[in-house]
């Protein structure tokens, strides 16, 4: 087993903008790591250039000790799980499994033993002599897993391997990959554009957009602590409310609200406030101290036990996530509160966090 | 009416064809009687027994055709008994349009036709009547004797002559001043003229085609056949004649390699042949600023008498259902006036066989045709008898062997004399066969019954199941019916008369006789199948039998397995490299299938020009490099080579284009998988593009055995079967026994063989196709 490291890696086309400019990420050994982004954010490439289907245009990518810039794919001792499964239609379940080893002409009493015991690890052993044209679609990402871990190779690579399943089967096969990581500890990479899939399954998640970089950490420390815009906006469900907001030296406000702030004062004139949907809470139950606004209902979606409610004043929008206890009706203008402290502040032109010296919530709220 | 060479009465034959509703019909003359009901369908409107006026065809075009519809309806005006009208049948198909319509009381009352079929339709009878009891000894006068002669079968009068046509000498006035008297004169001319370097020549001319060696055959004074009618292809004159040719071509060396009418006409016109030996058809073909002259050919030192080149007779000819004899002999005795003449002559460009025609002045002062005139004295009529059509092919391939030295000219006649006559012994062996009233055999009848009450059988008891079909899908059925009705016509019903016909001895000179006195069982099979005499000769001189079914299989098999090898594996080739994304590859694709949307006959006739050993870019190409050229056509190999590298040439597109679009099936994402598990680029070939193409692959290859199996038009076009017959598949095979050796029941038989083997094939490899199928 290995690490992964990129040096300022560069992907470009010719006559193109680079896909990945510049990229440096460190994958540790034996770490499940997520890189998730929006279409076209570079994580597709990323995760190619590692399995050696995209050769790299600048810069340096080490596998272990091994720098790998030049070496061909089947020499990675990487081993990769495709979107689209990539089955050989016309090999049985135990063919397509025994393909890899056998071009690396390992015996087949090796090669039966392997197969076996992977069969048996996901539930395969009864269908090694079908043929992926005769498979249901978990099934056939099953079998792409069982190819990928015979190999028993030093890294995974997962491109979106769950995204052509149904929502139950996915949770299924996504407690199925963390299971066989747990069992394995593999360094593993896994792409995929679902939030939830790379909270549930990553221990570190890469964020990327348009080819950058926007942070890395365990999934708490991006849902907590989120460096910009970008990432705030993109962990949790329903993302964070970015909320407008001037800076009047000592207190940020807009239509919807007036926060006092400390230490505003040497920041710009226009801010970017974020607020979780589930830190609002009816006024009434809220402590004094917590800044209140009144707000028309716009839509509710009821979900149950909770249900998530727009709000509108003006240009601004704002979405609570709000205990489903009474009936709210669009129209209805309703009271909520906030905690201070749940408050983020970005820089609206760069779009990066602003962390005040002081914490949010200790000025006296006025409201 | 007169009865007919072959002494059988025409009013029987006459019933039978007219009077279907007899009680005692062989199913033969049933089918026959539909086809021709079907054919007469087309035929209706110009059919001549209705009417009271007469129906004339002819083959001409152009000027010639103009000529003489004007000379007809100057006739309809100048009288009123009767009224005359002109079909042109395409020329092409006139012979066979004749002999299918004629015989069965059908078409025209008046012919024009060249008269070296006289003899052959006396024998089959039913196609021409004689004239002797309407011709004046008066009329006869207006033509010489030689082309009266020469419309006499077996002492009988058949038609009056027309037009003539034979070779001459046409030489260029600025290279020849005087054309030469004797063929030293003319050798030597020859010589001084010829620069082989430059690609020119002294003389030209189809010296391999039997009907332009003529002049050299007959001026050694004995012909094709002996005084009696005999077949005499190996006497000492003969002999001498091919002798004489060889002597021009390998050690004179006048005479370019390969010749053929347009290569012919081409060197002419440019200048790069002093003379020619052409007929008064090329005359039109001379470009309009040379300055030429036509004179009669030279006389023969070597022979001692002048070259006598062939005449062709074009005659006017008489149905035998013409229903007014004396009207239509009106017509045949107008049209060979003088003044019918000289319209001929000088608006149509014929030579009229009315000679005092050339005395009048405007054809006084066409030097021309006074040149061809003069020819006139010296030639000789092609011979009329039946055995004649028999000769051409056959005789055609013997000169062609001499003058590449294949085959020494003794040796090469004495051959050829053993193999025209068996061919002749087979077809008269037939008409004989047939003169003796005979009934097809009860089993015959047995097994077609069988069938057509196994079929009623089948029917009945699906009945229900036909009928429920029938009232769900009424619509369907209607809408299938055109192209039901279709294959019907157009593929049962030959393949069925194709069937009945294998088991005949059916030729040219007995198809018009009833159906079952040809019957002759399975006799033509077993002479197919049991043919082992694939060797000529014994010992050291021992060569292939190359007529030999079991050589000709070998072949076509050989030909079908290099070409599919070939062509799929280049296409093959062709497509990977296209596949991916290579500069102008859009532009590749095009060029590549662009030979597909060139008519495959004429992309045959260019790479046959391409392969000429003398005027061919590829041997040109070969000595650019320095390399000596190959003479392609000669040996067995180089021959297959061309037919191979031309069909290969046609096939690489269609299978280039199927190929691409299996590749193109096949989802990337398999071959990264296979390069992340360290699979090479030939593994990857080898384990997932071949496997995945199969099922494009297979269908692909299945067509094209069956298209390469029976690919008739680069064989017949390319190297046409050279050497001798060597080269020639199954399908060639079986169109010259039917259309060079007239034994139609043989050809159908050998081509029921080709069927069956055919069927084998795609039975074989449905199985195995089944067998992929169910492992996938």
């Amino acid at each position: 087993m290995a690490g992964i490291e990129f040096k300022r890696v560069v992907k470009q086309y010719p006559g193109s903008q680079p896909t990945v400019p510049g990229l440096d990420l460190c994958v540790r050994d034996g770490e499940f790591m997520v890189l998730v982004g929006p279409s076209g954010c570079g994580k597709s490439t990323t995760l190619r250039m590692i399995a050696g289907l995209e050769s790299v245009s600048g810069g340096e990518l080490w596998i272990g000790d091994r720098l790998v810039n030049d070496v061909v794919p089947g020499e990675r001792d990487v081993a990769m799980v495709f979107q689209n499964y990539a089955l050989y239609p016309h090999m049985t379940v135990f063919e397509n499994m025994a393909f890899g080893l056998r071009v690396r002409r390992e015996p087949e009493a090796v090669i039966r033993e392997k197969i076996e015991r992977a069969a048996q690890t996901l539930g395969l052993a009864d269908l090694l002599g079908r043929k992926p044209g005769q498979l249901s679609g978990g099934q056939c990402q099953r079998v792409a897993l069982g190819r990928a871990m015979v190999r028993d190779p030093q890294v995974f690579l997962f491109d979106e391997p769950l995204s052509n399943l149904d929502a139950e089967l996915r949770v299924q096969m996504r407690a199925n990959i963390a299971r066989l990581h747990r069992e394995f500890a593999t360094t593993s990479v896994y792409v995929t554009h679902d939030q939830v899939e790379a909270m549930t399954l990553g221990q570190r998640i890469a964020i990327l957009n348009a080819g950058e970089l926007m942070q890395v950490g365990t999934p708490m420390e991006l849902y907590n602590d989120p460096d910009n815009v970008f990432v705030a906006g993109f962990m949790g469900s329903p993302p964070m409310n970015i909320i407008p907001v001037r800076n009047g030296g000592e207190r940020a406000s807009n239509r919807l609200l007036d926060l006092p702030l400390a230490g505003l004062s040497g920041l710009g004139g226009e801010l970017l406030l974020g607020l979780r949907p589930e830190k609002l809470e009816y006024a009434a139950a809220a402590p004094d101290h917590w800044p209140r606004l009144r707000a028309a209902i716009e839509m509710v979606e009821t979900l149950g036990a909770e249900m998530l409610v727009h709000l509108g004043v003006g240009e601004e929008r704002l979405v609570a996530r709000l205990p489903g206890l009474r009936p709210l009706a669009a129209g209805e203008t309703i009271e909520l509160a906030f905690d201070p402290q749940a408050v983020y502040l970005f820089d609206a032109g760069s779009r990066q966090r602003i962390r005040l010296s002081q914490p949010v919530g200790h000025a006296e709220p006025v409201l | 009416m007169t009865g007919t060479a072959s002494g059988r009465d025409l009013t029987d034959g006459e019933l039978q064809c007219k009077s279907p509703v007899r009680g005692r019909l062989p199913a033969g003359h049933l089918l026959l009687t539909v086809l021709f009901f079907l054919l007469g369908l087309a035929t209706q409107p110009v059919a001549a027994q209705q009417s009271d006026e007469l129906l004339l065809w002819h083959g001409y075009r152009g000027e010639e055709r103009q000529a003489l519809e004007q000379l007809l309806e100057q006739y309809n005006r100048s009288q009123r008994e009767t009224r005359v009208r002109a079909l042109a049948v395409p020329f092409g198909s006139f012979a066979d349009k004749l002999s299918a319509a004629v015989p069965r009381g059908q078409g025209p009352d008046l012919f024009i036709f060249g008269h070296d079929r006289i003899g052959g339709w006396a024998r089959a009878g039913n196609t021409v009547a004689p004239v002797d009891d309407l011709v004046s000894a008066e009329t006869l006068r207006r033509f010489p004797a030689s082309l009266v002669e020469a419309m006499r079968f077996e002492g009988r009068l058949y038609g009056l002559p027309f037009n003539f046509k034979s070779t001459a000498l046409i030489y260029n006035r600025a290279l020849v001043e005087s054309p030469p008297e004797t063929t030293d004169e003319l050798v030597a001319l020859a010589r001084r003229h010829t620069d082989r370097q430059r690609g020119r020549f002294g003389l030209a001319y189809n010296y391999t085609e039997p009907f332009f060696h003529g002049a050299l055959l007959n001026s050694f004074g004995s012909g094709p056949f002996d005084r009696s009618g005999r077949l005499a292809l190996d006497s000492d004159g003969n002999i001498r004649s091919l002798e004489q040719l060889l002597g021009w071509v390998r050690d004179e060396r006048i005479l370019p390699e390969e010749p053929n009418s347009t290569l012919v006409t081409n060197l002419f016109n440019q200048g790069r042949a002093a003379m020619v030996i052409s007929g008064p058809w090329m005359l039109g073909e001379i470009s309009p600023d040379m300055d030429y002259g036509v004179a009669p050919l030279p006389y023969n030192n070597t022979s001692g008498a002048p070259l006598a080149p062939w005449t062709a007779v074009e005659g006017i000819f008489l149905s035998p259902w013409s229903q007014d004899r004396q009207a239509a002999y009106g017509l045949m005795r107008y049209l060979t006036g003088e003044a019918a003449g000289l319209r001929m002559a000088v608006a149509g460009g014929q030579l009229p066989a009315n000679l005092a025609v050339f005395s009048h002045p405007e054809v006084m002062a066409d030097a021309s045709a006074q040149a061809f005139r003069r020819q006139l004295d010296t030639a000789v009529a092609i011979p009329n008898l039946p055995q004649m059509t028999l000769l051409w092919k056959p005789l055609e391939n013997a000169l062609k062997k001499v003058v590449k030295g294949a085959a020494r000219p003794a040796e090469e006649m004495q051959r050829l004399q053993g193999e025209v006559q068996r061919d002749v012994a087979a077809l008269e062996l037939a008409q004989q066969r047939s003169d003796t009233p005979r009934s097809v055999p009860g089993w015959v009848w047995l097994v077609i019954a069988l069938c057509l009450s196994g079929l009623a059988v089948e029917l009945w008891r699906r009945r229900q199941r036909i009928a429920a079909s029938w009232r769900t899908h009424r619509t369907a059925y209607l809408y299938i019916l055109p192209a039901m009705l279709g294959m019907l016509l157009l593929v049962f019903f030959p393949l069925l008369y194709g069937l009945l016909l294998s088991f005949t001895d059916t030729t040219l000179l007995n198809e018009n006789t009833p159906f079952a006195t040809r019957w002759l069982g399975l006799d033509n099979y077993a002479s197919i199948l049991g043919d082992w005499n694939l060797w000529y000769g014994e010992g050291d001189g021992r060569s292939i039998n190359y007529d030999n079914f079991y050589w000709t299989l070998l072949v076509t098999i050989a030909w079908t397995a290099s070409n599919v090898i070939l062509a799929v594996g280049l296409a093959l080739v062709l497509a990977l490299a296209l596949d991916r994304p290579i500069f102008g590859r859009t532009w590749f694709r095009v060029l590549l299938i662009l030979p597909w949307a060139i008519p495959n006959y004429i992309t045959a006739l260019v790479w046959k020009g391409m392969f000429h050993p003398q005027f061919g870019v590829i041997n040109q190409a070969l000595q650019v490099v320095g390399l000596a050229p190959v003479a392609w056509f000669d040996s067995v190999g180089t021959s297959f080579f061309t037919g191979l590298v031309t069909n290969v040439w046609l096939s690489i597109p269609f299978m280039m284009v199927v190929i691409l679009g299996g590749l193109q099936s096949i989802p990337r994402d398999l071959y990264e998988a296979a390069r992340v598990e360290g699979a090479s680029r030939w593994i990857q070939f080898r384990r997932i593009t071949l496997p995945l193409l199969k099922p494009v692959l297979v269908p692909a290859v299945i067509l094209s055995v069956v298209w390469t199996f029976n690919m008739f038009n680069v064989i017949y076009l390319v190297s046409d079967g050279a050497p001798a017959g060597a080269n020639d598949i199954l399908i060639t095979r079986a169109f010259r026994i039917g259309f060079e050796k007239y034994q139609y029941a043989y050809a159908a038989a050998y081509s029921m063989v080709i069927l069956v083997l055919l069927l084998c094939y795609a039975m074989w490899q449905m199985r195995v196709s089944r067998t992929l199928e169910a492992g996938r």
